[in-house]
């Protein structure tokens, strides 16, 4: 299969999908992978014990699914997959994985980037963070929209 | 949260005498309220649903019930008409909050027919 998505609602465990991922090459001579975890601290400091992933079923998996499948697009030849979490993910836990495997490392490190960045503007998720003070919604970050559009104004390989 | 929005009856029933005097009551008001679609209630099988996700699901609080006809609406005009039923469904008419129907996001001119899921949320946070 060239790409992978998946939601996933339980534990994320990434050395596994690391590790399915590589026994799936077929002569790739490069695999990168990514590994996005829930921080135990806020933008502004403030401790995080836990963050929600709210989704829109059906609409979430489409979500991840076409952004997978725009990797596997954009560079040819490369294997893609995604895995992300839902629901209640505590501090430290992984919240998403990605990885890109290809004939040279290049093009899988620009899979992996395109894929995070594509996935941190458009993946139907909304995240809220569990502080001890309270819960608060997290807003898009003009960075990650900024990261997201650099892949439009740039061409491909 | 569920926020049910109840559809018009189907063509082929006539409506009851509750509903005839909803009806002129609804136009009532229409005059009243200048032109926007007062509910006249509905048949829990033609009800379309309407989905709030993240802040938005947070911040409006309450079960609404409001008429897509049968010919449809359009997305602007069901967030005026949402808007109109209770003042607390306000941010459903900003322009940033998104709008979907069966699971793509749409412009405000869509056409969103009885039967169709809705859903409105603020822009994604991202994975």
């Amino acid at each position: 299969m060239v790409c992978e998505a998946r939601l996933e609602t339980e534990v994320l465990a990434a050395d596994l999908e690391l590790r399915f991922f590589l026994e799936g090459c077929e002569g790739e001579g490069a695999v990168v992978s990514f590994v996005g975890l829930a921080r135990p601290m806020s933008r502004d400091g403030t401790h995080v014990t836990g963050l929600y992933l709210e989704h829109y079923p059906g609409m979430t998996e489409k979500s991840l699914a076409r952004i997978a499948a725009a990797g596997a697009e954009r560079f040819p030849g490369t294997r893609v997959k995604v895995v992300h979490r839902c629901g209640q993910v505590a501090a430290g836990d992984a919240i998403v994985f990605v990885a890109a495997a290809s004939g040279h490392r290049r093009k899988a490190f620009e899979a992996a980037e395109y894929l995070m960045d594509r996935l941190k503007t458009e993946a139907a998720f909304w995240k809220r963070e569990d502080r001890a003070d309270g819960s608060v919604w997290i807003e898009p970050t003009e960075q990650d929209q900024a990261d997201a559009k650099r892949w439009n104004d740039e061409c491909p390989e | 949260m569920l926020v049910e929005v109840q559809a018009r009856r189907r063509p082929d029933e006539r409506p009851s005498e509750a509903e005839l005097q909803s009806i002129a009551r609804a136009e009532f008001q229409n005059q009243l309220c200048g032109g926007l679609p007062v509910s006249l209630g509905g048949e829990p099988e033609d009800q379309v649903k309407i989905l709030l996700f993240g802040s938005l699901r947070e911040d409006i609080a309450g079960e609404v019930a409001e008429e897509v006809p049968e010919e449809g609406c359009s997305i602007g005009v069901l967030r005026g008409m949402l808007v109109a039923r209770d003042p607390s469904h306000a941010p459903l008419a900003r322009p940033s909050v998104l709008a979907c129907v069966d699971q793509e996001i749409v412009r405000d001119d869509h056409v969103v027919l009885p039967g169709q899921e809705v859903a409105f949320f603020r822009p994604v946070s991202g994975g």
